[in-house]
């Protein structure tokens, strides 16, 4: 039977308007990530709208191909100038933008798309074969393994992205969590640190904060008197070079689709954080001397963290179609698309419309085959944005920024938060503190809190069950032993034992 | 200014910062706590949270600060001297013009963010913005940066209005 719905899923999609709309949404996403401020979940919601007359397969197709497209793109910013187009890209950045300044931001393109491709492709393999066993295992998390996993992530994160000091990561979130707690409560819907304002009490925007935090820095550095790194230099590869690297990380790139498949099916943790987990997994198995170059222009950075994003995106679309819960923003975009456009995701799925599933992983197979070819080509004109002089570029990207900003409400408050965001980015800069801790604190915050007030709701405010339940104590543990092991704990231990 | 004294500065408005995110998280449990929520455990108020990250947010700041005052013998003579440096940048600071420049730019991009935005239609105020900084970071001759400008300004505009059918502010 499944065979069937296969066929004719690629009898579908290879039909000739099918074929044009999946290669137009590829690369509207692509260039919707590409441009700072312009997220996936912004992509996915515009196009619905546009998408509400097509035939259902071909809005369905228009809708995942942009979704592949606009989770992609965002490397390519976030290679050349250092500013992620979406959050998923983040951390591509780390290696991404040091490889494009060393010259060799072509080769940076190449390793990303074709990860992207991999871990997309990867992805739709487990989508089809995992779902029913992740399905059982993501429905054994209750809220307090939602607070704990999202404290994890931050913590993670932190440690990660920290190139001196791990407190300062950590410092980094707890900021971000702050921000996250702007704005009226989950629960009771109190105001929270809004002081009477109408537009705080909505909650600060993530898309503005993360403009603000990545956009704005760069932007900065481009204003000063005696700026000697006005042009980064373009750069050539050779295509045998980087099918030579992505053939050599290939173990990276399978382990990096796992860990993104797995934290996509996960509710509410999306993209941002399966690059993030993807790249700390890589760095930390690597051998010492190698970890060293991590941060400095790695490949193997840029190949974990676009494989394993892009894996999300199969992920994420398992909770969608199993439980009609998203397991990312982009993801509850594409769960309302699919309810508009007739489909009703849940348990009852696969009864109600068994083809729906083979459908979906068809068309995110072939667009991101079709987003890889896209890519490439597209990236031979993008490389060129080195060679504009910075001092006309940024403030053209600045006005980007407060589009991007804008779009998100259609309201201007977001445009002064993206400044503000922005001012207080430049300064973390300045001060060493990673950013990329911050912008999660903000993106889980939400989801630490309202799982955090729900658990204590259920257990009439005890903190009992956090050591009560398995999956409690492994995090548990684990976030302990983490932060015991960064503070130089156990050194000092087996150093007194010695 | 040295990574270590920038730490040492910072690590007093963070702990400041936590101590004010902890009171106000108590506060909020105190407002509830009344009618009409009659919300009575700290650990079920929506202060509760933000109260253990202002605590966490100093006890991470504490941190910090010990980490910049690593190795220093004598404790109090450190503090003044780190004090004194601070003093001393901000000396230097205001005599570099590479700051004043920077800062310039930040208030152009403040005037357009705040009050053009606010007044004028997207394109005029990003037409205006993008000419003024291209002028005043001397990015070209001035005529290049007309031409600049308004082709960036026009295609801006056709994409985002016209192809993906978005409202400019």
């Amino acid at each position: 039977m499944a065979f069937q719905y296969i066929s004719a899923a690629f009898a579908t999609v290879f039909q000739p308007m099918n074929l044009l709309v999946i290669c137009l949404s590829t690369l509207a996403g692509l260039v919707m990530g590409m441009l700072p401020g312009l997220s996936a979940t912004m992509a996915i919601a515009l196009l619905t709208g546009l998408t509400y007359n097509f035939p259902t397969q071909t809005a369905i197709i228009a809708l995942l191909s942009i979704y592949v497209g606009a989770i992609s793109g965002g490397c390519q910013s976030a290679i050349l100038l250092n500013i992620p187009g979406t959050p998923a890209s983040a951390a591509t950045a780390l290696d991404g933008h040091p490889m494009a300044k060393k010259g060799r931001g072509g080769l940076a393109i190449f390793l990303a798309t074709t990860a992207s491709f991999i871990g997309t492709f990867l992805s739709v393999i487990f989508v089809m074969t995992l779902t029913p066993v992740l399905t059982k295992l993501a429905l054994k998390f209750t809220s307090w393994e939602f607070f704990l996993l999202s404290i994890f992530g931050i913590l993670i994160c932190g440690t990660i992205t920290s190139t001196e000091s791990q407190v300062k990561g950590w410092i980094s979130g707890i900021l971000g969590l702050m921000v996250a707690m702007i704005g009226l409560d989950s629960v009771n819907t109190i105001p929270r640190f809004s002081y009477g304002n109408v537009n705080m009490m909505s909650g600060i925007q993530l898309i503005p904060v993360m403009i603000g935090l990545f956009g704005f820095p760069e932007i900065i550095k481009a204003f000063k008197l005696n700026n000697d790194e006005q042009v980064i230099p373009s750069s050539k590869f050779e295509a045998k070079e980087g099918f030579r690297l992505v053939g050599r990380n290939i173990i990276s790139i399978v382990r990096s689709a796992a860990i993104g498949v797995g934290v996509g099916i996960i509710p509410g943790v999306g993209e941002d954080t399966a690059g993030w987990l993807s790249y700390w997994a890589t760095k930390s198995l690597s051998p010492e001397e190698e970890k060293k170059t991590f941060g400095s222009g790695n490949p193997r950075g840029v190949i974990s963290v676009e494989a394993g994003n892009n894996a999300c995106i199969g992920g994420a679309i398992i909770p969608v179609l199993s439980l009609a819960v998203p397991g990312s923003a982009p993801a509850a975009v594409l769960l309302a698309a699919f309810y508009m456009h007739g489909y009703r995701p849940g348990p009852l799925l696969m009864t109600e419309s068994p083809s729906f599933l083979y459908n979906v992983c068809i068309y995110i197979a072939i667009a991101s085959f079709c987003m890889w070819l896209l890519a490439l080509v597209l990236s031979k004109g993008t490389v060129r944005i080195l060679g504009i002089p910075k001092k006309y570029l940024m403030p053209i990207i600045y006005t980007l920024c407060v589009i991007g900003s804008y779009l998100i409400n259609y309201n201007m408050f977001d445009v002064k938060v993206m400044f503000v965001f922005g001012i207080f980015g430049t300064l973390l800069t300045s001060l060493h503190f990673p950013a990329a801790p911050f912008l999660l604190g903000v993106i889980l915050g939400p989801m630490c809190d309202s799982n955090l007030r729900r658990a204590l709701n259920l257990s009439n405010g005890s903190l009992s069950p956090l050591v009560q339940r398995p999956i409690c104590i492994f995090f548990l543990v684990l976030i302990v032993v983490m932060i015991l092991a960064q503070l130089g704990v156990f050194k000092k231990l087996m150093g007194k034992k010695a | 200014m040295d990574r270590n004294i920038k730490d040492f500065v910072f690590s007093f408005v963070l702990a400041a910062l936590g101590v004010y995110f902890a009171i106000e998280g108590f506060s909020i449990y105190k407002r509830v706590a009344g009618p009409p929520f009659k919300i009575e455990k700290l650990s079920l108020s929506p202060g509760f949270l933000p109260f253990i990250l202002g605590i966490l947010l100093v006890f991470f700041s504490v941190l910090l600060f010990f980490s910049t005052m690593k190795g220093e013998k004598d404790f109090g003579a450190a503090f003044v001297e780190r004090w004194k440096v601070v003093g001393k940048w901000f000396a230097d600071a205001s005599r570099n013009k590479d700051y004043y420049f920077t800062i310039g730019a930040v208030v152009i991009m403040f005037i357009y963010s705040y009050l053009l935005l606010s007044v004028l239609p997207f394109w005029a105020a990003s037409l205006i913005f993008l000419v003024g900084i291209f002028l005043y970071l001397k990015a070209g001759v001035w005529w290049k940066s007309i031409i600049v400008a308004v082709a960036a300004v026009v295609l801006t505009v056709v994409i985002f209005k016209y192809c993906f059918n978005a409202a400019l502010p």
